[in-house]
This record gives structure tokens, C-alpha cells and sequence, in this order.
């Protein structure tokens, strides 16, 4: 929790010091690029190097990757059906949402990739799928089914969203919350960068 | 660059990695400053942000509503007994959920 108010707040910051012109970034800068660079760099060496969690993967029922598969199919569902209302192509709508309310890492890749006005449309949206979560989880659990909680934290139900599913769905579904959060954490950065070079 | 990541993460998987998450944390940091530089100082950006923020609730409403669906079509199947057992299919509610005193 502590951790998404420091990422807001960076982001605010940010907006105030440039919206006064305290900050600026040249015309023709490279930073960003580079820093993201190196951060794709070593989202893929703590991938890489994470041979626990990868191994404990195999121990997992083989089923209980159908969640997130289907999570991750309907996100990329229901953002192509948001393109048909919004002036947005529906690749761009579908590199949004396959943040999967992981919003740190998808709004920047498609800041790079599409510009600042779109990252900060999947900085948002992936903030909203995060809060959503938060305030629905129980009512989700409840009338849906104790599934429905899970699907919709995305990315987010190893971490942040896990106590309240844990307290909505049950504890009994802590461990398939868990695979979740990490089938989706592990595929925002393919699925991001490979949905902005559609 | 992620496959590089991925291929040294993996020859270093031995070494003490607890800096990764922190050099992460880190550089999302710098970036998402860089990133409210960016759409400050973006004058057509700072006049639209309601709008942006208006498509980001429309994305994420239907992205999660969505996955929603696709997470009750799951739970419909499972609790149904998968009459399609063609496919071996024979997933029940118990397989994802731990029941406590299962333990």
C-alpha cells in the first residue's frame, strides 16, 4: 500500500513541477528510453534468476492456469470492446488493459511505445482496475462467484489485492490467488510490449 | 533486452539478487516522474486529462467486467461436473480451492 502511494506520488510530482515549470524534459531526450531499458533489463534478470517460483509452477495443478489464461483473454476481450466507444485503435486499448492493474510498469513501456498521452491513460486505468478490486472484492465474492474477485485484481492478487480476496473469497483461495498474481505479473511486460508493436 | 535480462538472471540465479526488486522500484520511480514531467509540461495533455481519465474508466470497467465473465464461465464449468469430459476435463471446485482442514 505504502509502495502505490510513493508511485502516485512520484507521478504527481511530476505533473506539478512540469505544469510549472520547474522541471523539462528536451525535445529530443533519451533518458527515459535508456532508464527503461535497463529496467526491462532487470525485469527479466529477477524473471530469470527466480528458479523457486518458477519451479514451484510445476508443482502447481496444470489447472490452475485456466484462470488467469481466461483473465488475461477476457481483459484483452473487454478492452477491444472499449475501442468500439473510444477514439482509441483497438491495439492501443488492448495494450492498456493487458496491464492488468499493473500500472508502474504498463503505463511506462506504453509511454515509451505510444507516447505520454496514452501512458497515462494506462497509468490510470490500471490504478482504477487496482481500486476496483479493493472496493468490489467482497461484494464480487459474493453475488459472482469466489472466483470473480481474483480475475479482476489481475496482476495485483499476489500482492497488494490478496488480503481482501483472501478475506472475500476464502483462505482456501490464497494459493490459486497467488499462481494468478504471477502468470499475470510475468505476462504484463510480453503482453505490453507485444500489443504496442501491433 | 528481456531476453538478455532473462538469460543473465538465469546464469546469476546463484548470486544474492534482494538489489533487483529495490533497483526496480527505483526506476519505475524515475520513470513515472518523467512521465508527470512529460504530461505537465504537455499543455494539450494537462487540458484533456479529463477525458484521458474518462477513456482509462471505460477501459478498465470493461476489462475487468470482462474477465470477470471469463472467470464465472470457469466456475460455471467446474461447478457443472464438466459434462464435456471429452477432453479429460475433470476439474472440480476442490482442485483450486485448498479447503482448510484439507491441509
Amino acid at each position: 500500500m505504502r509502495g502505490s502511494i510513493v508511485i502516485v506520488a512520484m507521478f504527481v510530482v511530476g505533473v506539478i513541477a512540469g505544469a510549472m515549470g520547474l522541471a523539462e524534459i528536451p525535445e529530443q531526450s533519451d533518458v527515459s528510453f535508456y532508464v527503461l531499458c535497463a529496467l526491462i533489463f532487470f525485469v527479466g534478470m529477477s524473471i530469470g534468476s527466480d528458479t523457486g517460483t518458477l519451479r514451484s509452477f510445476k508443482r502447481l495443478n496444470p489447472r490452475l492456469f485456466a484462470l488467469p489464461v481466461l483473465t488475461i483473454a477476457g481483459t484483452i476481450a473487454g478492452s477491444a470492446m472499449a475501442a468500439l466507444i473510444l477514439p482509441h485503435s483497438a491495439t492501443d486499448c488492448m495494450a492498456v488493459g493487458s496491464g492488468l492493474a499493473y500500472y508502474s510498469l504498463s503505463s511506462v513501456l506504453i509511454t515509451e511505445s505510444r507516447g505520454a498521452d496514452l501512458g497515462v491513460v494506462a497509468l490510470l486505468a490500471n490504478i482504477l482496475r487496482e481500486i476496483f478490486t479493493l472496493l468490489l472484492a467482497p461484494l464480487l465474492a459474493r453475488y459472482v462467484n469466489p472466483l470473480a474477485p481474483i480475475a479482476a485484481g489481475g496482476a495485483t492478487t499476489a500482492d497488494t489485492t490478496l488480503p481482501i480476496i483472501s478475506r472475500a473469497s476464502g483462505a482456501g483461495y490464497v494459493p490459486l490467488s497467488i499462481a494468478h498474481g504471477f502468470v499475470c505479473d510475468f505476462s504484463v511486460p510480453f503482453l505490453v510490449s507485444f500489443l504496442c508493436t501491433l | 533486452m528481456m531476453a538478455l535480462g532473462l538469460a543473465a538472471g538465469y546464469l546469476l540465479r546463484y548470486r544474492r539478487t534482494e538489489w533487483l526488486p529495490k533497483a526496480v522500484t527505483a526506476m519505475v520511480w524515475l520513470l513515472l516522474l518523467l512521465l508527470g514531467v512529460e504530461v505537465g509540461s504537455n499543455a494539450m495533455i494537462m487540458g484533456n486529462l479529463h477525458r484521458l481519465g474518462l477513456d482509462a474508466l471505460i477501459i478498465a470497467a470493461l476489462a475487468t467486467i470482462f474477465s470477470i465473465v471469463a472467470s464465472a464461465v470457469l466456475w460455471h464449468r467446474l461447478k457443472s461436473g464438466s459434462p464435456d469430459a471429452g477432453n479429460g476435463n475433470t476439474t472440480s471446485e476442490s482442485e483450486l480451492c485448498e479447503k482448510e482442514d484439507g491441509r
